[in-house]
């Protein structure tokens, strides 16, 4: 079996997945643990299929795909957030459900039109892990470090802001710098992730590791770490899998997630 | 009579969301030492004012004039607004109070000593390791309290801390805000929609309704006029 692990990750293609696979996976977990505290985990799924959008429109008109997806997904924050100040008259997540929705007939239209025909809806939707070039792993490690390092960093001034902003404000904290920097980096990471790997592995990294995690802890720093011992045996164990069993990378990793969270559930006694 | 020093003011404030207006024509004056209970009926604009007042809402019109420089403030909000999902222990919760003082890129841990003596004093110091999710609802709003004493604060501002406690609870909470007004000279503004308990300890009180805001000693502020006007029926035993 070794043998035959080491000469999958031989070959350029598996090395660049495995490199871009743990970087959305340990990034978007240690985001997704705020996204999956504050309960926005559906703003994920909404900001990737608007990402998506993004990039079967730049393919449309030949322009940079994450330049364009980047600004689709901040134009689309900057609407929630102004959309949903002060008192609601229907909940955000009806909202959120309607860009969703919105952003998904707008791909498939695009798409429908494009050379990749359905195979494109399928890229969009599933991504393609193994057509990741180097450059591409550098681009994503130039975007996603500076997030590492500012959750690294300041991650007293972002749990202070999402747990009670109001509190954290009234003590003379800048929880409208925090609370920017934590939608920023939420929209970077989707962004990212969204054009690498597809809607549904971005939105899978972004809240199933957090979510495992955060069972199984009792603290916020144990939360990080599990989050993260969660996400590089499955990215490792499911590309090598879907190597030698010959199945989508994204669908096997995920799959290994699921493991993940039973054992987490059995344990727990859920 | 000693003139107490003056704090805060607002001089014709008006409050509100998304342009419209709350309270309109807010005048107040906080002053050292005070202990000012703010009542009214149920979205009278209590938590509204104490918001303007804790400076989280910025006043649409009018002056909010802070006449002691580096007014420090602690803030005690709803307890059932905060998110009890966070796997967050009693000490990481009132170390929070500190993060202002201890600044950006330095850990909080070597405070970690005051924030367990402020534990101590709110009667948790067995209860520091404790997740907050974990904790009875009077020990939450403890650690709450703590969280906001901790920054050492000239004034104490409390929206609804009593409410839902029990009977025991609310005294307990009630007789620790006297004596930190009494003792400890911090000014407390306390928001509550329990007129009676209220009316026991301060000394001020703020009535709010229909838009209107008037405040004045208890003494004044429970004649049956004003209760009537602002809550439709006499204060029991009054």
């Amino acid at each position: 079996m070794w043998h035959s692990f080491s000469e999958a990750f031989s070959f350029p293609f598996m090395r660049n997945a495995l490199f871009a696979s743990l970087l959305i996976g340990i990034t978007s977990s240690i985001v997704g643990i705020y996204v999956v505290l504050r309960r926005i985990a559906f703003l994920g799924i909404g900001l990737a299929q608007v990402s998506s959008l993004g990039i079967a429109l730049a393919t449309y008109l030949g322009l940079n795909k994450d330049i364009l997806s980047l600004t689709m997904v901040f134009l689309c924050l900057v609407f929630l957030i102004m959309a949903t100040r002060g008192k609601e008259r229907v909940p955000r997540e009806a909202l959120i459900g309607v860009i969703y929705s919105f952003a998904l007939a707008l791909s498939l239209l695009l798409l429908s039109k494009s050379a990749k025909g359905e195979a494109g809806v399928m890229e969009s939707l599933f991504g393609n892990l193994l057509a990741i070039h180097q450059e591409d792993v550098r681009n994503l490690l130039i975007a996603f470090l500076p997030i590492l390092v500012l959750y690294l960093l300041f991650s007293k001034e972002i749990t202070a802001t999402s747990f009670d902003a109001e509190t954290a404000r009234a003590m003379g904290l800048n929880t409208q710098l925090w609370n920017f920097l934590f939608y920023l980096t939420v929209g970077v990471v989707i962004a990212f992730a969204t054009r690498l790997s597809g809607v549904f592995f971005s939105f899978s990294m972004l809240v199933i590791p957090p979510f495992i995690a955060l069972l199984a802890s009792r603290s916020l720093r144990m939360a990080f770490v599990l989050s993260l011992l969660v996400v590089i045996p499955s990215v490792v164990i499911g590309l090598y899998l879907s190597y030698a069993w010959d199945f989508p990378p994204s669908g096997m990793i995920v799959v290994f997630l699921f493991l993940f969270l039973s054992l987490t559930s059995m344990r727990r006694g859920h | 009579m000693e003139m107490k020093r003056l704090l805060l003011e607002f001089r014709d404030v008006y409050l509100g969301y998304r342009g419209e207006v709350v309270l309109p024509s807010v005048n107040l004056l906080i002053e050292e030492g005070d202990f000012i209970g703010i009542v009214g009926p149920n979205g009278a604009g209590k938590t509204t004012l104490l918001r303007a007042i804790a400076g989280v809402l910025k006043p649409m019109k009018g002056q909010v004039i802070i006449h002691k420089p580096n007014l420090s403030l602690g803030y005690v909000p709803q307890r059932s607004l905060l998110e009890e999902t966070y796997p967050l222990t009693a000490m990481e919760v009132v170390s929070m109070g500190l993060y202002k003082r201890v600044g950006v890129l330095r850990s909080v841990r070597k405070f970690e000593k005051k924030a367990r003596e402020v534990l101590r004093v709110v009667g948790l110091e067995e209860m520091e390791k404790k997740l907050y999710r974990e904790l009875s609802g009077g020990q939450k709003q403890k650690v709450l309290l703590a969280r906001a004493l901790v920054s050492e604060p000239e004034i104490l501002l409390l929206d609804e801390p009593i409410t839902d406690l029990d009977i025991a609870s609310q005294k307990s909470m009630l007789d620790f805000l006297t004596h930190l007004n009494k003792e400890k000279g911090i000014t407390i503004l306390l928001v509550s929609h329990l007129l009676d308990v209220v009316a026991e300890r301060a000394e001020k009180i703020v009535m709010l309704g229909d838009g209107k805001v008037v405040s004045g000693k208890r003494d004044e502020m429970l004649s049956p006029g004003m209760l009537r006007e602002f809550f439709g029926l006499p204060r029991r035993g009054a």
